[in-house]
């Protein structure tokens, strides 16, 4: 019964999970988890407290009474999602799995795979602006230093070398520098931070050195695409068919648990 | 005293194992290369009934034997095969065992398994692949076990990007040589204990470690990237069984009613006047 009770709070969280992934469907450059079992503790049950031969076991003494299933790794799954054409000169598709955009939020350096940026003010008043995401967090190169527009821009242009060049409404360009993306080498290591931001634990702590986790490449034409985003990766059918699958599950324990339940009435009811 | 009341109370105590194993086994229908259990039950050692103050000397007074009831003696894992699925992610490691020769003293094949290094450094065993690469770029399982080598140490794949030949060679994704997955033979699979998180240790004789089945002719086998095995829980027969267990503990319980029966009829008739 406790076992059943513990695997079906398991299946709400893989189902969690799902859900997540579904309402995030639409959302430019968002990452899928996914959720795999493992068996739990095993108790082991002696018959007898001194071992004794016991006849025709085909298996080591004592039988290993089991306590369900639970969640072993939630995974985020980083394959590349569609890439959708927007025609929009800050829109951004990266098209390599692995990668993300570095940007700097109020609580330190964060990765994104959202490639819609847009302009804001450097200082309000000031005509200097700078590229945000959606949320308002700094694109940065690896270095962290913003990507600065003198004045008012018209048009951006990236060069397949991965230079970002401005047009500027007074006339004339500036060259804000080359856009860089950050190579995580072990994506597992990311924390999710909310917003589609992404974040390093402390690498010190894990005893990981961080040139072996996190590099930084100029973005070229074959690792960004300009005027375009890309998708979620999470693909609607296989998500409900995981969906379906958890809920026969968790309808089979419930049922196990009702069963259960039942026997003790029959004990209940001896007398 | 009525024996067949101990009896029945001790079959419906089997039947309650035997649920929490089946409930088990339905909790693990997701945990990749599971093996369902299977009850095996037991009656108790035979009692001898002997007769008292009889008067015939012939038969010296004993009656015959009589069991006191039944137990689940063991669990029995099913070390068949699961099926495959499909999985696209590269962690993802199915282990394929081909056609096995029956091991002379069993009549039964072994069994392949991957080498995993337990909390205490001791080697203990898993038919689950999925695997993850921890921050040290070690191919680790699912709890974060380290996977062995045929040198009995962790591979460092670097990250998932890493490349696994049907034989277990495991190629980086830098392009650099990584090592060979360890795959353990068991002679006899039922000798491998749960022991949670996916893991089984061996208590066979043997327990200096299995014999490796990399390279061997005798022990085939096929490792699928992209792949997992899939629990071979049998969900139909689970709930079937399931019923039946039920059944039988209702079964029991009628009959210990029904021994109450008797005795109140011993405490409350025999001897009333009128």
């Amino acid at each position: 019964m406790l076992s059943s009770a513990v695997t079906m709070s398991q299946l709400q969280q893989s189902m969690d999970t799902i859900s997540n992934n579904m309402a995030n469907i639409n959302r430019t450059g968002y990452q899928r988890r996914e959720d795999s079992f493992s068996d739990l503790l095993f108790q082991q049950t002696d018959h007898q407290r001194v071992s004794q031969p016991e006849g025709n076991r085909l298996t080591p003494e004592g039988i290993r009474v089991g306590n369900g299933a639970g969640i072993s790794q939630t995974a985020l799954r980083y394959d590349q999602g569609a890439v959708q054409e927007t025609e929009r000169a800050l829109d951004f598709a990266l098209a390599e799995a692995g990668v993300f955009f570095p940007v700097q939020t109020e609580d330190g350096q964060a990765f994104t795979r959202d490639g819609a940026f847009y302009l804001s003010e450097t200082v309000p008043g000031a005509d200097t602006w700078q590229l945000v995401t959606r949320e308002g967090d700094v694109l940065t190169n690896g270095d962290g230093e913003p990507f600065v527009v003198p004045g008012q821009a018209s048009d951006f242009t990236l060069d397949p070398d991965g230079t970002l060049v401005a047009d500027l409404m007074e006339g004339g360009s500036a060259t804000l520098g080359e856009l860089e993306v950050a190579t995580i080498e072990r994506p597992q290591l990311l924390e999710a931070m909310g917003n589609n931001l992404f974040q390093l634990p402390d690498l010190a702590a894990l005893d990981v050195d961080e040139a072996d986790v996190l590099g930084f490449d100029v973005a070229g034409a074959d690792q960004v695409t300009q005027g375009a985003l890309e998708q979620s990766n999470v693909d609607m059918a296989m998500e409900m068919t995981n969906l379906m699958e958890m809920q026969r599950s968790y309808g089979m324990h419930a049922r196990n648990i009702t069963q259960q339940d039942e026997m003790m009435g029959l004990v209940n009811s001896l007398r | 005293m009525i024996r067949g009341f101990y009896q029945a109370a001790s079959g419906m105590i089997a039947g309650q194992r035997q649920t929490e194993m089946l409930g088990d086994n339905l909790a693990n229908m997701h945990t990749p290369g599971h093996k369902s259990d299977h009850g095996a039950t037991r009656t108790f050692p035979n009692m001898l009934i002997q007769a008292m103050d009889n008067g015939d000397a012939g038969t010296n007074g004993i009656i015959g034997d009589i069991p006191t009831g039944v137990y689940m003696q063991e669990r029995i894992p099913d070390v068949r095969q699961g099926d495959l699925r499909e999985t696209g992610v590269e962690t993802d490691v199915a282990l394929l065992q081909g056609a096995l020769e029956p091991e002379a003293d069993t009549g039964e094949p072994g069994m392949l398994l991957f080498a995993v290094q337990d909390e205490d450094g001791d080697v203990q065993y898993t038919r689950n692949g999925n695997f993850a690469v921890d921050g040290q770029g070690l191919l680790t399982t699912g709890e974060g076990h380290y996977i062995l080598g045929t040198d009995g140490e962790p591979l460092e794949v670097e990250n998932e990007g890493f490349v696994l030949e049907s034989d277990g060679e495991i190629t980086a994704d830098s392009g650099e040589y990584v090592g060979q997955l360890e795959v353990a033979y068991a002679p006899d699979p039922l000798q491998l204990a749960k022991t949670g998180a996916g893991l089984l240790q061996y208590e066979g004789e043997d327990l200096e470690g299995l014999p490796s089945a990399v390279g061997d002719d005798a022990y085939p086998y096929e490792l699928q990237q992209q792949f997992l095995e899939r629990s071979n829980v049998d969900v139909g027969q689970t709930m079937t069984d399931m019923t039946k267990a039920y059944r039988q503990f209702e079964a029991n319980q009628t009959v210990l009613q029904a021994y109450d029966q008797n005795m109140q009829r011993t405490v409350n008739d025999i001897g009333s006047i009128g």
